[in-house]
């Protein structure tokens, strides 16, 4: 018995004492934030560059019209300097590589939206954005949502994610995660050497999107295949959380009296192979999604079939040309009305 | 669900009050209930798998029990052993064996499409499977009775805390304890509970969880690191997989203290062994000692002279290796544990006590450093995504590529490595996992605010499923 109350005693004060020691590393931490390197906002540096370079264009007073949403596939196959060129709206590729309607789904309605006032979106599927089991998808998910710049844009929409603003702008030891779990740039700030080597992807063309073209052949190779398949099909299933992103998001752009557009994106015929059950899975998708947009009221624009093989530089982007005569025909698509 | 999530936050405080709310057969249902949403969590199809393993087993063991014919016994135990091992060969073994047949038939010449099918492998069908096994063998050796119930034995299969990545109990401890009459735990009971669930956290976000994008660095592209890197790398995943099998292990047994049933211990400080036999008697204790127990044993163990010990050993492993997953990387993993374990016993250098005594640097510091490299090397296959990547990754090490590790991974594994050796070494040298609650309250303090910071900093990722839910 006494053992026993000796022992509640000690963790009782144990207790106590841990309690001390987290208040005064958070006071520390608040004390020193100043001296700390700056908090990147976003988890990866193309959304970092194409974030100033949207708020660059408003700042300046340029009004974007239209904005293409969606993975690298409309990263690459949507260009919006074809599509400045022949119209007189302003158009931005807000894509994100890796991202899928989840995350796509936030980004637009807290952060893009807000931001730019755009009238059109058009957001571009493929089977690989609808997956519910992409180890890629669900990564950058998590990612993002956890991203200061996500939180502090977003708007909660349960208790959970009000809890986690109301941490993120209130305790310190939470605000700057991403910093104490980099010990060597705290490191490097300390010594004076923080250079932010931070470029996983190139720097995007002044409206969002890069069309560089090394001139290498299609790459449909086992190398380039298993990988991808491995991260963004892994257990391949259709229909869950990542459609009901999809349907929030056309019916948010409905009640905000925004114009969306559903491009069901050209694919390769080897990109269908990667599925599970190419006919099957491709045919529920196409079923999933023309169903969607037209509930919502969104124009549907069905381009899978309209490009061949030679125009694709692997099985599921678009080369420049291509995505050049991809953009030409939305400009087509998009009704004046809706801009 | 998974420990490390938001939904078990709530789970746990809500299953513990109500639990301890109801009467005793009350809490029998709502444990069942609990366990089987837990499960179900994940994916709700397969408790349909899960409830069918475990009326095969009730049924087939209530038979054996019931039956004075020893032939009969025989054929039901068969019978119960054939159905659940064809469920987990279907569902965990049928694209391996049909890709390794087609791959053999093809090097002879012969053209072969057998259906793949793209079968799902329900989390934790290897642990249960064995569990509820083990029980309907135990039975037929008569060393326990058949449950008469059938709630509670349901509830020894499902049993929330140990039912997706073990440990895989017995039916001699789990079951009376579940149809004990249980008392609600006192207070120290339930603070060493706590502190269980908060090292086993910590042990999974702030340090598997710390070490996995070292190691996915590393195993990605073996031929771009330097070989320093590559031994960081496969020292980071020793550190990755212990941190969290082990984390998985102690929030498991955790939160059943506070439902005041005791599982057993998975692992003994295993990193600290001083000899191959000694890591097996520490790692993954509940899978090592059912290998021992209904395979090892039942093949002669070593009562047969020591080739046929030699091959027994070999044969475990091998099985062991399967156990983990259908590739072969996972088979040779077993063969080179199989043959390290050979080779420690044909050195003479086996002794049967098991570990003994404390950890000295001086004394075993050497021997250890071996073991663990051993190791190290049989964690390259088990990590690596190909029998030709692995040996990359361990050409790579000998063949001496220069250069350094990148500063981040050091900065990262050297407080992780130091941080897991630290909490073995005083768990070794007292004997004891809850050795923390008998240190001085500033020491106690000190460890809980490193425990809730480390969670706190390290969450928030993106989450990183427990290694072993995949076997």
């Amino acid at each position: 018995m006494l053992h026993h109350e000796t022992t509640i005693r000690r963790v009782r004060l144990a207790a106590l004492l841990a309690l001390i020691l987290i208040i005064a590393f958070e006071l520390a931490l608040r004390a020193t934030e100043d001296q700390l390197p700056p908090l990147e906002r976003w988890p990866t540096s193309q959304i970092s560059a194409k974030m100033a370079q949207m708020e660059d264009l408003v700042s300046e007073g340029e009004q974007i019209d239209v904005v293409f949403v969606g993975s690298s596939v409309v990263e690459e196959g949507m260009d919006p300097v074809t599509f400045n060129s022949g119209s007189d709206r302003i158009s931005y590729n807000a894509a994100l590589g890796a991202a899928s309607m989840r995350s796509l789904e936030r980004f637009v309605v807290d952060v893009v939206l807000p931001l730019t006032n755009a009238d059109t979106i058009v957001v571009g599927v493929t089977p690989r954005d609808l997956n519910d089991g992409g180890i890629s998808q669900n990564d950058f998910f998590d990612r993002l949502s956890g991203s200061p710049g996500m939180l502090m844009a977003r708007t909660p929409r349960n208790a959970l994610e009000w809890v986690e603003n109301w941490l993120f702008r209130h305790v310190a030891i939470v605000r700057l995660r991403p910093l104490l779990r980099d010990p060597a740039r705290l490191l490097a700030a300390a010594v004076g050497t923080d250079d932010q080597p931070d470029l996983d992807s190139p720097e995007p063309g002044p409206f969002g999107s890069d069309r560089t073209y090394d001139g290498e052949p299609y790459d449909n190779s086992a190398a380039w295949g298993q990988p991808w398949v491995a991260r963004q099909v892994n257990s391949f299933s259709m229909g869950g959380p990542e459609l009901e992103a999809m349907r929030r998001l056309l019916s948010e752009l409905a009640e905000d009296e925004v114009n969306a557009v559903v491009v069901n994106m050209p694919v390769s015929d080897d990109f269908a192979d990667y599925l599970p059950d190419p006919s099957r899975d491709m045919a529920t998708f196409d079923r999933l999604l023309e169903t969607t947009a037209r509930e919502s009221g969104a124009i549907y624009v069905d381009a899978q079939d309209l490009f061949s093989t030679e125009d694709f530089r692997d099985p599921a982007h678009l080369k420049p040309d291509a995505a050049a005569e991809l953009t030409a025909l939305l400009d087509d698509a998009i009704p004046p009305s809706a801009s | 669900m998974v420990f490390n999530s938001l939904e078990f936050a709530i789970f746990l405080p809500v299953v513990f009050v109500v639990h301890w709310l109801l009467p005793h057969r009350g809490r029998l249902v709502f444990l069942l209930a609990a366990s089987y949403l837990f499960y179900g969590w994940w994916d709700p199809r397969f408790l349909s798998l899960l409830a069918f393993s475990t009326l095969v087993d009730y049924f087939a063991a209530r038979a054996i029990d019931t039956s004075p014919i020893e032939r009969r016994r025989k054929q039901i135990l068969l019978v119960s052993i054939v159905v659940q091992l064809g469920i987990l060969g279907f569902f965990k073994y049928w694209g391996f064996f049909v890709e390794s047949a087609t791959a053999l038939l093809t090097s002879i010449g012969v053209e072969a499409n057998p259906p793949l099918l793209n079968i799902i492998l329900p989390v934790g069908i290897s642990f249960y499977t064995f569990q509820t096994m083990s029980y309907t063998i135990d039975v037929y050796r008569r060393r326990i009775p058949a449950s008469r119930s059938l709630l509670t034995f349901a509830l020894f299969v499902s049993y929330f805390p140990q039912l997706v990545a073990g440990p895989i109990e017995r039916a001699g401890r789990l079951l009376p304890q579940i149809e004990a009459h249980r008392q609600f735990p006192s207070g120290e009971r339930i603070a060493s509970g706590l502190v269980l669930i908060g090292l086993g956290l910590f042990k999974k976000v702030a340090i598997a969880d710390v070490m996995a994008p070292i190691v996915d660095a590393a195993f990605a592209d073996p031929s771009s690191q330097s070989s320093l890197a590559l031994v960081v790398g496969v020292f980071a995943f020793a550190l990755q997989i212990y941190g969290d099998f082990s984390g998985y292990t102690d929030i498991g047994r955790g939160t059943s203290r506070l439902l005041d049933i005791e599982l057993m211990r998975n692992f003994e400080q295993p990193y600290l062994s001083r000899n191959i036999t000694e890591f097996w008697r520490t790692w993954h204790i509940s899978l090592s000692s059912w290998l021992h127990d209904y395979l090892y044993v039942p093949l002669g163990g070593n009562r047969k002279g020591p080739r046929r010990t030699y091959l027994n050993l070999m044969i475990v492993m091998l099985l062991g290796g399967l156990w983990h997953g259908a590739a072969w990387t996972f088979v040779i993993w077993g063969a080179l544990h199989g043959l390290f374990l050979i080779v420690h016993r044909v050195t003479g250098h086996y002794s049967p006590r098991g570990y003994q005594g404390e950890f000295s640097l001086r004394r075993d510091g050497l021997r250890t450093l071996l073991t663990f490299n051993l190791v190290c090397v049989a964690w390259v296959f088990f990590r690596a995504p190909s029998v030709a990547s692995a040996w990359d990754y361990l050409t790579g090490i000998f063949a001496l590529q220069p250069g350094l590790p990148p500063i981040s991974w050091v900065l990262l594994f050297v407080p992780a490595a130091l941080l897991v050796f630290l909490i073995d070494l005083a768990q070794r040298n007292s004997d004891d996992h809850d050795v923390i609650l008998t240190w001085k309250p500033a020491y106690q303090g000190l460890v809980y605010a490193t425990f809730f910071l480390g969670v706190l900093i390290f969450s928030g990722g993106p989450m990183i499923p427990f290694i072993y839910f995949q076997f």
